[in-house]
């Protein structure tokens, strides 16, 4: 979601579930990142490193709670 | 990345700040009939027969002509079973018609495969499905044998039919063991969304007051859910809370914005930006809150604009304030923003809204003390459609159970019970700053975190080099799997820190 001033509320009811929402924001991302990269490594086994480097940083970001 | 960029859109119900200054109803839930095909021992409107003088089809088209008139963006189509009536796709064409996203939550039990073509050429764009844990734990709780295998096989041929698909979990006493596998099962059907709440003491549930949750169990069940949203990312599902978790715990940030930390809980939005209706025109403002006392009219006797602009039972949300607060709720640090969390979950447990121990913040704050919380019914539920009983709330020292205060010695606000006019302009909701050394929301005044002592403007630069090495980190790894996805190309050497 873009980082405007005024960005958009999204006020899920109970039980009226929403769609077309995914998650975003910088850790979110590079857990969809290391997901690709899995899949990669799992089909062509080329991306060790970046793999690896991905990893530590979410286990930084989720050691501070992220 | 592609995909993900791709599938990015804004939900219809997304509020700007003119919505809310506009008391916009930007999203609807209709109860379109009280009919229901499951036996849900939960189910707070106590659903199973239609109600008395359900509208007619005409009556329901000029409903979706008002709704137009005031700017709404979404209907949620509920019951009962939606689909039990059987104008309920001349109802969604209607609201297609109008440009507005159409969704229906359903158990999912004989949305058949005629049902759900019909719909699909009506215009519906989705469907949310409930499933409140694994087989066994699901059929004991909707109260019909199979349910679940059927709630499945609605989803699967919704997702072949192209209706966007998502998955709503009630979370009661049983489900926090359900919850792992119940995850793996529906990011296995292609499900993007998954929504969680809190099963509320009204209707059925307080005849089965053994199904819920104690509001001390919130601490092993937040981290849970934490791990499961984590978990859920990477695989494409989004882990929703719905409006009656929270609130401004340590995980707070994960929930509202969906990734966008500057989001948080900013109070209940009943009657501000949501309208709701039951079958028989009755209008509320909020789905779920009891009829006695939150009805606001009905559309038989005036407009849904009317109603809308000029009932005090739909405005209470407009006009709360800390003072219509009680017990912990009152004295907590977040009081004017929060607002005492979910209307309905308080008031259905409690009788009066504006004290909610069903929040993660209180609970920790308690613990520290040695106290924890619990409830114990001592009135039933009339048998009537969203009825409420009442629950004594108890708080005891966790070490030994002893009581050290009860809810039934409280003061409550007073209500003045004098009229009382919605202003002129809604209430934005407010922001909060949030701590980088303990992702604890704090006001924007302060210097240094109440929560954990930290400088604040130190933790934030030092989340804004870690914001940046993550940027990099991104982009390399975009590069790299760009390079593999394209034949011929080598991914390009960088120089990573």
């Amino acid at each position: 979601m873009a980082q405007s001033s005024s960005q958009p509320v999204i006020v899920p009811l109970y039980a009226a579930t929403i769609h077309h929402c995914i998650g975003e924001g910088d850790v979110n991302k590079m857990r969809q990142l290391c997901a690709q990269a899995e899949k990669h490594m799992a089909d062509y086994g080329d991306v060790g490193t970046a793999l690896e480097v991905l990893k530590a940083e979410i286990a930084k970001a989720e050691a501070k709670g992220g | 990345m592609a995909n993900v960029d791709a599938e990015r859109r804004i939900p219809a119900r997304a509020r700007s700040e003119l919505d809310f200054k506009r008391f916009t109803p930007v999203h609807v839930v209709w109860e379109i009939t009280l009919a229901c095909d499951l036996k849900c021992l939960h189910c707070g409107s106590r659903a199973g027969h239609r109600r008395t003088g359900e509208l007619s089809t005409e009556e329901c088209l000029a409903v979706v002509e008002s709704l137009a008139g005031l700017g709404t963006r979404e209907v949620s189509l509920i019951g009962g079973e939606a689909y039990l009536r059987k104008d309920w796709t001349d109802i969604v064409r209607a609201i297609r018609s109008h440009g507005m996203y159409c969704a229906v939550q359903t158990g999912g039990r004989n949305l058949t495969p005629q049902r759900m073509q019909q719909a699909v050429e009506a215009g519906l764009n989705g469907i949310g499905v409930s499933l409140d844990g694994m087989a066994a734990l699901h059929d004991r709780v909707r109260n019909v044998r199979g349910s679940f295998d059927r709630a499945l096989d609605t989803l699967r041929r919704a997702r072949d039919a192209g209706l966007a698909i998502s998955v709503n979990t009630q979370i009661g006493s049983a489900t926090m063991s359900d919850l792992p596998e119940l995850m793996e099962t529906i990011v296995g059907l292609g499900v993007k969304q998954w929504q969680v709440q809190l099963t509320v003491a009204m209707g059925n549930a307080v005849d089965n007051d053994d199904l819920l949750l104690q509001p001390y169990q919130v601490v092993e069940l937040m981290p849970q859910l934490a791990t499961l949203y984590r978990a859920g990312i990477g695989r494409g599902l989004l882990m929703v809370v719905g409006n009656n978790i929270g609130y401004f715990g340590p995980y707070e940030h994960l929930w509202r914005g969906f990734g966008d930390e500057r989001i948080h809980w900013s109070g209940c939005s009943a009657g501000q930006t949501v309208l709701a209706l039951e079958a028989d025109g009755t209008v509320k403002g909020c789905p779920s809150l009891a009829t006695v006392g939150f009805a606001g009219g009905n559309i038989r006797d005036l407009t849904l604009e009317e109603i809308w602009r000029s009932s005090e039972e739909i405005h209470f949300g407009r006009l709360r304030s800390v003072d219509d607060l009680w017990g912990f709720c009152r004295t907590c640090y977040y009081a004017d923003v929060c607002r005492g969390g979910c209307t309905w979950t308080a008031h259905s447990l409690l009788g009066v809204p504006g004290n909610n121990p069903y929040c993660h913040y209180r609970a920790l704050e308690l613990r520290k003390q040695g106290l924890r919380e619990r409830v114990t019914k001592i009135r039933d539920a009339a048998k009537a459609s969203f009825a409420v009983g009442e629950f004594e709330l108890i708080t005891e020292r966790i070490s030994d159970g002893t009581v050290v205060r009860s809810s039934r010695s409280q003061e409550r606000p007073v209500n003045a019970g004098a009229p009382r006019s919605s202003p002129p302009e809604g209430r934005v909701p407010p922001r909060l700053d949030l701590c980088r050394a303990c992702n604890s929301y704090i006001t924007r005044d302060e210097s240094a975190c109440p929560h954990c002592g930290a400088d604040v403007r130190a933790a934030a630069a030092t989340h804004e080099e870690d914001r940046r090495r993550r940027a990099a980190i991104i982009a390399d790894v975009e590069r790299q799997l760009e390079a593999i996805r394209s034949p011929g190309q080598r991914p390009a050497e960088t120089d990573q820190a």
